[in-house]
């Protein structure tokens, strides 16, 4: 299609001209994915399942939740609820400590300074007072009690010196406590930044899953959270891996979820683990489950904000009396701090209830009824066998296809053995209605049209015309 | 398409009302007593037309339903059917008086329920798809109209839709950034298309009793203006707009400047904040000259459509852009257009 100038020049008016007015709105979403394009897909909450969004205001990374802005057909993250460092007003709570710790370092340095020069001023008066004693004794001219006395008042001076030098050295010393508190806090505050990221979904399950704690003392390896302007925040945050190890078990316990593996463990083939269904009890030897995580060696250089650090004794692992550097806590008795621990009741009963597998989502009520399992062809039944026994999708399946079952389509029901109908009614393959049945029992009158085989009063049979 | 009704020469019509069976979108069957109707429509409005029609007849509907408003023109022997426009109705409002009972009934356009209906927040029309496919598509899945594409075009992103968008409104976002319109026939068959380049009506002298006695002309008004001062405080930013143009206004022109001044503007595709104050500047000083004018119903002449001119001693010559259009139907079928003047 060819298109004149004037045409061309009209389009180009009638874009601005009628440019209608596009709706905008904000979002919160968890990052799905980052494409090599650039591409970053976000599932949006109470949205679409996954959104491309082109640009970001923050370094995005799969799992974290962010605020996206939808306008003009492109969709943006604006920000983080993981990464709150974008905001001035994180930023601002954050610089408090460091305001303190510097205003800690500079008052302690005027101290520093205004002692010794004190202490300089009192050591050049004792000094000058010790020349003035040799001056006098060289020419004899003062008495002894008069030199003696001029010499207290320079031991004085030189006893006043000494401390305020000391005072000095205290201060100079406390500046660079200080100084080094400011630096660290600092430092924390700027690491916490982004560690905050990795914590986001945990915080976000909490505040719907979180309890008062009622320990006494702190367990090692457990997670305490802080409740901050009505939000959880995590006291400590153990440093766990995903460990998995192969099965003890000499049977298959209901509700425990084993895996399987794949891959040779290398860099090339990592191990992959899948959620087994129905495992074999024969094969139990080659499968995994999943187990605690595991500490590792800190490789910090510095006390990170908000992160929790944990000592090594006696083959336990127990959390450090250095919480963080910045001393926002204290170890101590964590119920009387008004601290909260993770509710594990809902995500045990979700671990022990709900897999992930190939086949589909199942889910069992408890460790000996039916399984239900979400997948390709519909809603299946399973028996506490593991066998399929009923199937609700396009074909409902009453049964399983060991034995007879029932199977009812759009268009026929019928009762099958395999693949062999045994009887149905429905649309046979030409096209017709019909019921198909090895034996009938009638109890008084089968019709065939306008007439009918009746059963009379004495017991036959006859052949009745009903009328048109 | 082509007429042996000679609709400048007089002809003599009656109209009826059929109702639009929406599975097959096939009449399915007349609804009697229509007496008059009108229709408006407008390129502005996302729904783009609307209609009444009154009806003398104790007529009674609970739900809304579809219904085609057809004209039947007779010229000597010529004898023809037009759909002028169909519409969803709503039951209407009665009115009883001596003569009798009045019925009227108010249409909406068949694009109607794609506008009762919104998008999930963050439903996307794909980078690289035929957006026009994409919007034929969001379409059909609303209304029962058929609809189609002429043409199509690739979409250069993604186009991400918010919270609450409508399908209709998603639709347009798409042709908007394509530059593409979207037309309703008589027969409410909804067509996305290119910018219609060829005319679907030309008033020359030899038609010209098609066109009504009176012609407005409005050649725009020209904007005070010759400079756009933009300030972008946040990045210490402020450009002034290059004027290129050589117009009555343009400084060089008065000799003084008239200025428009903006803030923190919104940059449309990565454009430079030059850029910006320089397309402002055009927008804000191009003229649109806009004719008014009214004339008898032509088939297939809708908002969008492009109608040529060859009557320079009245004002009405060159190419015109349909903006909107409002339809009298009873004794006859009388258009008033307003149509933007190209070029």
């Amino acid at each position: 299609m060819e298109i004149s100038a004037g045409a061309m020049a009209e389009m180009g008016r009638a874009l601005t001209d009628t440019t209608r007015a596009s709706r905008s709105s904000q979002h919160k979403g968890e990052v799905l994915r980052l494409d090599p394009d650039g591409t970053i897909w976000v599932r949006l909450y109470g949205g679409s399942e996954q959104t491309p969004v082109k640009e970001s205001t923050v370094q995005a990374a799969p799992g974290m939740v962010v605020n996206v802005t939808i306008a003009d057909g492109k969709a943006t993250i604006t920000g983080s609820t993981s990464a709150p460092s974008i905001s001035a007003e994180k930023v601002n709570e954050l610089m408090v400590p460091i305001s303190d710790a510097i205003q800690r370092a500079e008052g302690a340095a005027l101290v520093a300074e205004e002692s010794a020069v004190n202490a300089a001023r009192d050591a050049a008066e004792a000094s000058r007072l010790l020349d003035g004693v040799e001056e006098v004794a060289e020419e004899a001219n003062k008495t002894v009690a008069q030199i003696l006395e001029d010499a207290a008042i320079a031991g004085d001076n030189a006893a006043q010196a000494v401390q305020d030098a000391a005072t000095a050295l205290s201060a100079a010393q406390d500046a660079q406590e200080s100084a080094s508190r400011a630096n660290t806090a600092a430092v924390g505050a700027i690491a916490g930044l982004s560690t905050v990221e990795d914590v986001v979904d945990v915080v976000r399950w909490l505040a719907e899953h979180a309890r008062p704690t009622a320990d006494t003392e702190f367990a090692g390896g457990k997670k305490y959270y802080d409740m901050i302007d009505n939000s959880l925040s995590l006291v400590d945050n153990e440093v766990r891996h995903e460990q998995y190890a192969q099965i003890v078990d000499s049977a298959v316990i209901s509700g425990k979820v084993y895996y399987e593996r794949s891959g040779t463990g290398t860099e090339a083939d990592p191990y992959v683990y899948t959620a087994a269904t129905m495992p074999d009890p024969a094969d139990l030897a080659s499968l995994y489950e999943l187990v605690e995580g595991e500490y590792v060696a800190t490789e910090d250089t510095a006390y990170v904000f908000g992160k929790a650090y944990y000592a090594y004794e006696s083959d336990e692992y127990s959390i450090s009396v250095e919480l963080d550097a910045s001393d926002y806590y204290d170890k101590g008795n964590p119920t009387s701090q008004g601290l909260y621990e993770l509710d594990d009741t809902v995500r045990n009963y979700l671990a022990s209830h709900i897999a992930m597998t190939d086949e589909g989502l199942l889910i069992s009520a408890d460790d000996t009824g039916y399984h239900v399992r979400l997948g390709a062809t519909g809603m299946q039944v399973i028996d506490p066998y593991g066998k399929v026994v009923g199937i609700h999708g396009a074909t409902i399946q009453l049964g399983s296809t060991d034995g007879i079952y029932l199977e009812i389509t759009n268009s026929m029901l019928a009762f099958k053995t395999g693949s062999q109908r045994m009887a149905y009614f429905g649309l046979n393959e030409n096209g017709i209605w019909e019921m198909h049945i090895a034996n009938t029992y009638v109890d008084d009158m089968l019709r065939f049209g306008d007439y009918a085989w009746v059963k009379r009063s004495n017991g036959n049979m006859t052949i009745k015309w009903l009328g048109a | 398409m082509a007429s042996a009704v000679d609709f400048g020469a007089g002809y003599s019509s009656s109209f009826r009302l059929m109702r639009v069976d929406p599975a097959t979108w096939a009449d399915a069957g007349e609804i009697g007593g229509f007496a008059s109707a009108s229709i408006e429509r407008d390129r502005s409005n996302d729904l783009m037309e609307s209609g009444s029609v009154t009806l003398m007849s104790n007529y009674s509907q609970r739900t809304e339903f579809y219904a085609r408003i057809e004209m039947l023109a007779e010229s000597g022997a010529a004898r023809e059917r037009h759909a002028i426009a169909t519409l969803l109705m709503s039951p209407g409002t009665c009115t009883a008086t001596a003569g009798g009972v009045d019925v009227e009934l108010v249409g909406r356009s068949v694009l109607a329920p794609a506008s009762d209906r919104v998008l999930l927040a963050g439903t996307y029309a794909p980078l690289g798809c035929d957006g026009a496919a994409y919007a034929v598509s969001l379409l059909q899945e609303c209304i029962p109209a058929p609809v189609s594409a002429d043409g199509s075009f690739r979409l250069s992103d993604h186009v991400v839709f918010a919270r609450g968008t409508t399908y209709l409104e998603a639709v347009w976002m798409l042709l908007d950034k394509a530059g593409w319109a979207m037309t309703i026939d008589g027969q409410g068959r909804v067509t996305v298309c290119p910018m219609p380049s060829e005319p679907a009506l030309v008033l020359n002298k030899a038609n010209a009793r098609l066109l009504g006695t009176e012609v407005q002309i409005d050649d725009g008004t020209t904007e005070l203006l010759n400079r756009v001062i933009v300030a972008d405080p946040e990045h210490d930013q402020v450009v002034e707009s290059v004027d290129m143009t050589d117009r009555p206004t343009s400084y060089k022109s008065i000799g003084r400047y008239v200025d428009l001044y903006e803030e923190s503007p919104t940059l449309v595709d990565g454009e430079s904040l030059q850029a910006y104050a320089n397309r402002r500047l055009v927008e804000e000083t191009t003229v649109t000259g806009k004719r008014s004018y009214g004339r008898k119903w032509f088939p297939d002449v809708h908002p969008f459509s492009l109608v040529r001119g060859s009557m320079a001693d009245i004002g009405f010559d060159g190419d015109m852009r349909v903006l909107s259009q409002s339809i009298e139907l009873g004794a006859g079928a009388y258009v008033s257009e307003v149509a933007e003047v190209l070029g």
